[in-house]
This record gives structure tokens, sequence and C-alpha cells, in this order.
């Protein structure tokens, strides 16, 4: 408001104010002090000037001044300030007082004691005209410097309290800048971070670690690897691949889907037996939208493999169930692929569940879910259980309970450290080998964890459980800095605005 | 529950299971002393400890005495420093 005009300010053009400068009296023979050119309204059609009458008492000039203190008009009016001028030739004709417009009060008392009402009063935007309108008198040397001076000043409050602004605009969107990122650093220096995939935040954290994950950063180009939310259609980005064939890894070659049984040998070392009696199991075209979704939670080697589980869940996946192409989140495909490679890979020598696999994920026997369908609970105890545990049960990130006590797995408990959500863990009388990460601080909520008789070794870690552990130094942190900009804000700046305004109501008074 | 395991090592006197109530590392090969502040701040909320069958060394530490008038109900700490596998 303070650089446009308001509505109903009516600003004389220019043209007509130098046609006025020739055609107005005198100064000082019709106004003794007064010799400003006049508004559009008063001329007529010719030009001329038109007095009809004058009332010498008051003249309320509500022109733009510049700080030359010429008249302006036109566009030139969106860069001054709209000032109100109030003048008594009765008693004081050479003191006028400038007001700006935002620092008004409704009524000002003149010397005289005499009440002027302010236009700012009227609520309409649309002040009543005043009878006449003037401007400054170009041929007064002092008030042509006063109007420089306090223009000159008003400048420089307008600057300064842009600059304020700017700052606490700045502060803020710095103080919703850094909130997150100092969050996430909060989480990152968890030691348990390093397995959370970040090419992809919004689907579930992978739980590949380390070589595994690059090798699929490397494997496939960017496009397919940060390719995001929807089940989007890699078609045509593996062309780009064959770029990094070249490199020396053992992974499959990208030489086409057709290819791929080809060019494995099975591995006994992973601990899964042969998992389908069929002899040629069905390859998936790495074109299909699941495969675009999985590349960002499963290696490529293992999700193109249809020996391994990965692979054997996702060719069923794509060839038998009727649940994945109702859903569109990837969210839940990677949910409905993550109980599916559980399912092959544990229930494979025993397929009591086989049956009820073209259920629902919630349906499943033993299976809890909540409200928004994502699986909460895995009950297998005592199922006879075999075979490792999948890394994609780290991909569960709902799972608040885990009983798969006294079954014969194998495995580490690797995928544990990504269930953030994670209470209890009933994982005792299997054949667990490895060790007890610090990573086990990622789960936070965790109140049972029942490990024992397993072959686990090592050392037992310095866990710091504690709730909200080590991460209340970053919710502090982002605490107190909202807190600093809240006192910034309310102690510091309102404060200064409020001094800006007296100070320069109280400088244009002086003037 | 970390009972029947080749756990090796140290009990970490830094370690914050505040909300654990059950402790079990019975049956397996840790070594050294129980660390003092076991029962105040490592494990302060316990209901069950079990710390047999390890190769602990040293003394049972004084908190454990103040753990006895608290909430605590069952310790185990049968052949506590027995060397046992």
């Amino acid at each position: 408001m303070m650089f446009s005009n308001k509505r109903g300010v009516r600003l004389p053009s220019p043209d007509k104010g130098q046609g006025a400068a020739r055609d107005y009296p005198e100064p000082g023979s019709l106004f003794p002090q007064y010799s400003d050119p006049v508004p559009d309204d008063e001329y007529n059609n010719e030009g001329e000037f038109v007095v009809d009458h004058i009332n010498d008492e008051e003249f309320i000039d509500f022109t733009n001044v510049m700080s030359d203190g010429k008249l302006m008009a036109g566009s030139a009016a969106a860069t001054t300030t709209p000032q109100f001028k109030m003048f008594s030739t009765k008693k004081t004709p050479t003191t006028d007082k400038t007001i700006p417009l935002h620092a008004q009060t409704d009524e000002t008392m003149s010397d005289d004691g005499t009440r002027y009402t302010h236009p700012s009063e009227f609520p309409c935007m649309s002040p009543p005209r005043p009878k006449y309108i003037y401007s400054h008198d170009p041929n007064n040397q002092n008030n042509e410097t006063a109007i420089t001076e306090e223009d000159k000043l008003t400048k420089v409050w307008i600057k300064y309290r842009l600059c304020i602004l700017l700052a606490i605009l700045v502060a803020l969107v710095l103080m919703i800048i850094v909130l997150p990122i100092s969050v996430s650093k909060g989480k990152a220096n968890s030691k348990c971070s390093s397995s959370l995939n970040k090419a992809s935040p919004t689907i579930a954290p992978s739980v590949y670690t380390g070589n595994a994950y690059e090798a699929n950063i490397d494997m496939f180009p960017p496009s397919i690897i940060q390719a995001q939310p929807t089940a989007s259609v890699p078609i045509g980005t593996p062309s780009a691949a064959p770029v990094r064939l070249s490199k020396p890894t053992n992974k499959p070659s990208d030489m086409g889907p057709t290819t791929f049984p080809t060019s494995f040998t099975m591995e006994p070392t992973s601990g899964q037996p042969t998992p389908l009696p069929t002899t040629q199991p069905p390859t998936v075209p790495r074109q299909h939208p699941l495969v675009g979704v999985l590349y960002q939670v499963t290696p490529a080697d293992k999700l193109l493999n249809p020996f391994t589980p990965q692979g054997e869940a996702l060719s069923w996946l794509v060839a038998a169930d009727k649940q994945v192409p109702n859903f569109r989140a990837p969210e839940r495909i990677v949910q409905r692929y993550a109980m599916t490679v559980l399912d092959v890979a544990l229930h494979a020598p025993n397929p009591r569940l086989w049956s009820a696999r073209y259920l629902h994920e919630c349906k499943w026997a033993g299976v809890t879910c909540n409200d928004q369908k994502h699986v909460t609970e895995i009950n297998w105890a005592r199922q006879e259980l075999q075979g490792t545990i999948p890394a994609e049960l780290g991909l569960l990130s709902h799972l608040e309970k885990l009983d798969v006590a006294q079954n014969n797995l194998k495995g580490t408990l690797d995928p544990l450290y990504s269930l953030t959500k994670l209470k209890h863990a009933y994982l005792f009388e299997n054949y667990l080998t490895g060790t007890l990460s610090e990573k086990l601080e990622n789960c936070r909520n965790m109140t049972r964890l029942f490990i024992g008789h397993n072959d686990l070794t090592g050392t037992i870690p310095a866990l710091d459980l504690r709730p909200l552990g080590r991460s209340s130094a970053t919710i502090l942190y982002c605490c107190s800095l909202l807190a600093f900009s809240l006192v910034l804000t309310c102690f510091v700046w309102f404060p200064f605005y409020i001094s800006f305004t007296m100070i320069n109501r109280m400088v244009y008074a002086s003037l | 529950m970390l009972h029947y395991n080749r756990f090796t090592g140290t009990l970490p006197s830094t370690m914050a299971l505040t909300m654990m109530t059950v402790f079990d590392v019975s049956w397996n090969s840790l070594t050294g002393t129980i660390p003092d502040n076991l029962a105040t701040s490592v494990i302060p909320n316990i209901r069950h400890l079990h710390l047999d069958h390890n190769r602990f060394t040293g003394t049972i530490p004084q908190s454990f005495v103040d753990l006895g008038k608290g909430r605590l109900r069952y310790v185990h700490a049968l052949e506590l420093s027995c060397v046992r596998r």
C-alpha cells in the first residue's frame, strides 16, 4: 500500500500540469504562499484553470510528491510515497505538516487547534475530493529542501524496513529448510542409517548395504534408480544401461531378459534349496512396471534371477498374482513383494501357506495389519520355517511384532535393523549367525528382543535404547532454533517496526 | 534375552537399556567384571536378570543390593564366575 496510490486519489496529468504553470496566476497574487498546479478537474476543456471559489481556510494537499519537489503523475506514482499535506494559511501558512500515509491518525490537531478530519478515516478507500489540491511551491526553496530531506528519510526508512523484512523472511525460510535437514542429519548420525536407501525416500528403505546397493546403482541408469513415485514403466531406459556394462563386476549381463537364466549358476552357498519343482521358471521382462518399482528395493541380480526367492516372488507376482494389479502405490507393491518373498523363502519346503498366498497379505495366517493395510505383526512361531531370513523383511517398515521363534531359520539379524517401529522381536531357538550390531539402535521402540539359543557371536554392543536417546540433541537443537526465530520475530522485529513508525512520525512531525 | 549364544567380551558399561525389564545374557562367554552401574544406569528398570553361566570375574557390584529393594523379582546368578562351554 505504501508504494501504490490509493484509489480515488486524483493525480494531475503532466501535460496539463505544465499548461497550468503557464496559465496559473503569479505566485502570491491569488494565494500568498502557494502557486501550485491543480488537478485536472479544475481545468476546463481548453486547459484553462477554473477558479470557482477559494477557501483560504485550509488546503489539503493530496498529491504525490517526488523527491525533487516536482509534481509527478502517471506511472511514476508507484515509486513515491503518497503524502497528505495540511496547510493552514490563516495562521502559519508556511508550515505544512507532512505525514506519511501509514502513520496517519484519524484526526490531526493543527497549531491553532482546528480539528481536521483526515481522509484516511473514510473506509471506502475513496476519500472525498478536497476542494483544492495544491502541490508545493517550486519557488519556495526552504520548502523544497525540506521535501527532499524528508523524502530521502522516507526512502531510507523504506529500505531499512525492506531489509529487515527480507532478513526475517530469509530466517524463516532457513528455519524451514534447516529443520528437516537437521532432523535427517540426526538420523544420519545414528549408526543404522547406512542401510537406508537414500535414492528412494518415498519407498520403504532398502535393506541392502554396501556393495550390493552400489552395484545396483552402477548397473542401472539413475533414471531407473530414482524413478519416482508411481509405478513408472522404465520403457526405453534400459538402453542406457550398457554403458556401464564394461565394469568388471560379477553381475549378470544386461544383454536382455531372455538371456538371463543362462547366465546364472546356482549358488548353493545361499542356503536356498531349489525352490520350485518346475524346471524352467518364467522370466520377467525388465520393462515390467513391477520391476521398475522393485529395482529400488532389491538388487537387480537377485530380482531378475528366477532361482532366488526374490526372483521367484517377482515372477509369481507378475504371472499369477491377482492382488498386485490392483495396487497403485509403490508402498503397497513393495509390501506385497516383501511378504511374497518371505513366504517363498521361509515356507518353501513346507508350503502349507501357499494356498493362501493369493489372498491379500493381511489375510494370511499369522499376519496382522492395521487400518491402513500395513503389516504390523507376523506370528509364525513354531511353523517349521526353514531357510534364510530374507533382507526384504526390512521393507515391512510398519512391522511392530515379529515372532518367528522356534523355527529353523538361518541368516543374520541385519533385516531387523531397518524396522524402526519394531517393538517385539522373538527370534529365539533358531540358527541365526552373525553378530548383534549397534544398528539395533535404529529400532528405537524395541522393548523385547529375544535372540537366545542361536549361534550369534561377537561382543554385546553398547546399545543406547533410551527413548529419544541420541536424537534428543537434535530435537533440542530444532526447538532452540524455533524459539530463537520466535524471539527474533516478537522481541526484535516488532519493536523495531514500532520504533520505525514512531521515528517516522516524529521526524515528519518536526519537519 | 541374549542367552545361549556365543557372545564374548564384556558387558559394556555405557549401555543404556532403560526400557528393558528382562535381561538375560546367560550361557554366553562374557568375560570381565560386571559393571558397577549395571543396575543403576544400564538396566534401571530390570525385573528379571540372568547372568549365569558366563566367565565373569570380580565381585558382585554394590548396586545389586539396591536392586533387591526395588522391583527386581528374579536374579539368576548361579555359577556366576564359573567357566562353561
